[in-house]
């Protein structure tokens, strides 16, 4: 590697470079008191140059970077934009909340950078130890954000349970990638998923990716893999659960990706029904468990899990189609989830923590405008018309229909009517029922418009779909 | 303008209730505003009744746009006859009920208007639609408002009955939504034209047919998924149970007339005696639960469904008739019928509902053992109620007449025992009607019903009014047929020649 190729390579890294420099930066700082209360805003600051660089080094044509063990595409620097877009949203929203909280420190917002970084490696990578490391690095991080909340109990017990299932999922991506690598002799996932071009399809190789698949069903909470995701979202503080929610998963699908594109494995029928099995089981175990939930973040876990489970379906989908279908799915969710969250976390203040469903009766008299938000994301997670999530389920469905499935697409529809019920649930909370107890604070006016932003867009690009579905399509081909 | 007609329709009352939700300071104003639109809507509405040209039997001031290419999805709109009669309805019933609703005393004035505007354009936006994806849309996105009208400002059971409301279709719509996914993947395409060309095998006909079927039963409701309508009914406010029983049940029947009978008739045909004893069950059996009834809403949601049957069994009988006589008009007959009690139920039951609604806003009760006598304290409202009450049983002169009479003839040429059981809704009709009647406004005043004021002003103008409408589509039927002839032989046609 010569001298040309490392300032090339550090030429394209340069947003996480920058980031990583950052995060230390923020590390130190926060030991000192007078610069404490600026964490926040050079977060701030730095994710935004982060974004602006590699925004503006957004080009069409794929590079390799360093030696190889990375990658930079359209496809990866359009996912990072949307990653960054919601991690910024997501700082922004929990100020309040965290002031409240007393969370505020240098290590909270350095650590949050390092799991950012670390999901930004993940979509990066191009070398198993590379990914790996990426992986760990946002595992890491995000353990010990679960725990930040000391005084908490159930923060201990989800950081816990999180650390010990996302550390098994780990070992089994490990295990898979030491066969892979066995089998493949290469490091290189690119290699490693054209493999199947030259050879044929051994069942070591099967049973190595269903390793790693697993490991990536962890990491999304697909049930069976999904035990720790309720604990999670229940115990963490509101922020760190937006995290969670959000950003891995986009990670975790380029990872899907990368192994799968153009990868023969997805025609062999094991592979693909293992996909399909755990996407139906997932739906059916999300919808059901959800509907039992009183509580407002497990009621989301485990509609989260029933999410999961649709992406699971749109991968494998992508058998016939492109991986735009899961593309439009995992954006669609996420930026779904991260509203609903971050209204939460808005409503959710020192004296009052929105813990229960019913504990938002009465909203929309005390604030119409957040109650209207929050009914377009629970619709939009719902599918129904007017917003995104009506094109996130459509596509899915009619990838299913198109490949005469048709059983299984009507199952998964029925499931969907039973999930209709808690997403209902909470807006008749909102909407039917009187007396709210708390005291919304109206005085956050910018809060008030970064929260509109996302209902806007869904409802916005539900109207004018056709530029994102021709742009995923083109970047996924 | 004329050319874009139908997106005005659709799209003034969407934006403008949009833009009613940031005002909510004067009610006089709010008030003046909500009719003014609803009479704009109206008006283009009549326009376009009077430049559609009934001689033509293609579709007419179509808007065709390619709106998502990569999901080939059109934004395509376009009417015939059928249409413009609903939409001509919906925007009759709409215009009454603002005026209706600027006499109450409501809570959020601005958020109800907008509900009922969005109603409105959603409505237009289903009756007008031909693409398959888009009428859909339109199709769940009316969910939105009625959902949020029964739950905010229903009664005391309205979360129970706004859920059930929302999941029963919903459930409906979905495997609608599968039927047309289903139809696009063999012939890539979701426009209603392509859909009528379309030749699928028998069974696959069936199978479509079951999913849209079902979808629309549960919509107009037919006989086992009717237990929605009730509990949706009682607990609406007034002016939710009209668009309710005039428009949303409409939606299911201009379902069936512009997606399933054209599309899958073999299907249809192998199917159809299932849903023909469906319809006769409603009739019958449905009426006679409407006698039992002692909320007086429950009663007229009861009769509603058995009226309903009746234009169920319209569409139903056109095989059997095709079979037995394979004389294309008696289909164009008992279509017609079909049709014109779609409208005439359209009024009214929105005329009856406005009646019960007054009624309990005067005696805030709606129990009928509650009340007696009413015509003692208002006779100008006892008046119509008794009209409205004859309308909904069938007396001839009135509107409901023209359309029963026409589906008893049609089952007549097919089989005596449909005929029999379909007539006989002339007596249990009669039965729950007329009793109400007696019960609620003849007799001895109850004591403890005290209230002087009669219908006002604007009560009076709503309800003569619909009683005008209700007299002149029974007087001179000949209108309305006429008007939507060309229309229903080019379907019958379309039918025909795929069975």
């Amino acid at each position: 590697m010569n001298l040309n190729d490392t300032l090339m390579s550090l030429s394209n890294f340069a947003p996480e470079i920058f980031l990583f420099f950052m995060a230390m930066t923020i590390l130190l700082a926060g030991i000192f008191k007078s610069l404490k209360k600026h964490v926040i805003n050079i977060t701030i600051v730095s994710t935004i140059i982060a974004m602006l660089l590699s925004f503006f080094a957004y080009t069409d044509d794929s590079v390799f970077i360093f030696n190889d063990s990375l990658i930079k595409s359209n496809v990866t620097e359009f996912f990072k934009i949307i990653c960054y877009i919601v991690f910024l949203i997501q700082i922004l929203i929990s100020q309040k909340y965290l002031r409240d909280k007393e969370l505020i420190s240098g290590e909270f917002y350095s650590l949050l950078l390092f799991a950012l970084i670390g999901c930004l490696i993940i979509i990066s990578a191009n070398n198993l130890i590379t990914l790996f490391l990426g992986i760990e690095l946002s595992s890491l991080s995000l353990y010990s954000l679960i725990a930040l909340n000391r005084t908490s109990l159930i923060s201990g017990e989800a950081a816990i349970k999180y650390f010990v299932l996302s550390i098994i999922a780990s070992a089994l991506i490990l295990f898979g990638f030491s066969y892979l690598y066995g089998i493949t002799n290469s490091l290189m996932i690119n290699e490693i998923a054209n493999y199947l071009s030259n050879n044929e399809l051994s069942n070591l190789y099967l049973f190595s990716y269903i390793l790693v698949f697993i490991g990536v069903a962890f990491k999304f909470a697909v049930a069976p893999f999904h035990m720790w995701l309720p604990d999670v979202y229940e115990g963490a503080p509101l922020p760190i659960t937006n995290f969670i929610a959000s950003i891995p998963k986009i990670a975790f699908f380029i990872f899907a990706y990368r192994f799968l594109n153009d990868n023969q494995i997805l025609y062999d029928d094991n592979f693909s029904k293992f996909i399909l099995y755990l996407g139906i089981f997932s739906i059916f175990i999300g919808n059901m468990y959800a509907l039992a939930q009183q509580k407002i973040m497990r009621m989301l876990a485990y509609s989260g899990v029933a999410n999961s489970g649709f992406i699971f379906l749109a991968i494998f989908a992508s058998l016939e189609f492109n991986f735009s279908v899961a593309a439009f799915y995992v954006i669609t969710y996420t930026v779904t989830t991260v509203s609903a969250i971050s209204i939460i976390t808005f409503i959710s203040s020192n004296k009052f923590d929105v813990v229960y469903i019913k504990d938002l009766k009465g909203l929309s008299s005390k604030s119409g405008l957040i109650s209207v938000l929050f009914m377009i994301t629970l619709l939009s997670t719902a599918g129904i018309p007017l917003t995104i999530g009506f094109y996130a389920k459509y596509l899915v469905l009619d990838a299913l229909v198109d490949q005469d499935m048709i059983i299984t697409a009507v199952i998964v529809v029925l499931l969907t009517v039973i999930g209709l019920y808690y997403y209902l649930r909470v807006i008749w909370f909102m909407f039917f029922e009187k007396g709210f107890n708390s005291l919304v604070k109206s005085s956050g006016t910018i809060n008030l418009i970064i929260l509109s932003i996302i209902p806007l867009l869904i409802i916005a690009i539900f109207i004018f779909p056709d530029f994102v579905f021709s742009y995923l399509f083109a970047i996924l081909t | 303008m004329i050319n874009n007609i139908l997106s005005f329709l659709i799209w003034l009352p969407i934006i403008s209730g949009l833009m009613i939700l940031f005002y909510k300071r004067n009610d006089a104003v709010l008030n003046f505003l909500n009719i003014i639109i609803n009479f704009i809507v109206f008006f283009l509405s009549l326009i376009l009744l009077n430049s559609y040209n009934q001689t033509s039997t293609n579709f007419q001031f179509i808007e065709n746009t390619n709106w998502i290419p990569s999901l080939n999805i059109y934004y395509f709109l376009g009417v015939d006859a059928i249409s413009v009669l609903l939409i001509f309805l919906n925007t009759i019933i709409f215009l009454i009920v603002s005026l209706y609703n600027s006499t109450l005393n409501l809570k959020n004035r601005n958020q109800y208007y907008a509900s009922f505007l969005l109603a409105n354009g959603l409505t237009i936006g289903v009756f007008s639609a031909l693409d398959a994806i888009l009428f859909y849309i339109f199709f769940e996105a009316l969910l939105i408002p009625m959902f949020l009208i029964i739950g905010i400002w229903g009664g005391a059971n309205r979360i129970y009955a706004s859920i059930k409301f929302f999941i029963y279709t919903f459930l409906g719509s979905i495997l609608l939504l599968i039927a047309f996914l289903y139809i696009n993947s063999s012939i890539s395409s979701f426009n209603v034209l392509s859909f009528y060309e379309s030749n699928f095998s028998l069974i696959e006909q069936e199978w479509l047919f079951i999913a849209m079927a079902i979808a629309f039963a549960i919509k107009i409701p037919m006989f086992p998924f009717h237990t929605w309508l009730p509990d949706a009914h009682v607990e609406a406010p007034t002016s939710g149970s009209v668009v309710l029983a005039a428009i949303l049940l409409k939606v299911g029947a201009y379902g069936f007339i512009r997606y399933v009978l054209p599309v899958v008739p073999l299907g249809a045909s192998s199917l159809d005696m299932f849903f023909i004893i469906l319809s006769l069950i409603a009739i019958v059996y449905v009426g006679i639960v409407a006698i039992t009834q002692n909320d007086m809403k429950k009663l007229i949601a009861y009769s509603s469904i058995s009226h309903m049957g009746f234009v169920t069994l319209g569409f139903f009988l056109i095989f059997q008739l095709f079979d037995s006589t394979k004389i294309q008009n008696d289909i164009v007959v008992s279509l017609s019928g079909s049709m014109y009690q779609i409208i005439s139920h359209g009024f009214v039951s929105a005329a009856l509902f406005i009646c019960v609604g007054s009624i309990y806003d005067r005696y805030k009760t709606k129990k009928i053992s509650d009340l007696s006598g009413l015509l003692n304290q208002m006779p100008v409202y006892s008046w119509f109620f008794v009209f409205f009450a004859l309308a909904n049983c069938g007396l001839p002169g009135t509107s409901s007449f023209v359309g029963e009479l026409l589906i008893i003839l049609a089952s007549f040429k097919t089989s005596f025992i449909f005929a029999f059981l379909a007539s006989s809704t002339l007596i249990i009709s009669a039965v729950y009607s007329l009793w109400l009647v007696k019960r609620v406004i003849y007799g001895e005043l109850k004591a403890g019903l005290n209230n002087d004021i009669d219908a006002n002003f604007l009560e009076k103008i709503i309800l003569f009014s619909l009683a005008l409408i209700v007299l002149i589509l029974g007087i001179y039927p000949d209108y309305m047929m006429t008007y939507m002839n060309i229309t229903l032989q080019n379907l019958t046609n379309n039918i025909i020649l795929k069975i």
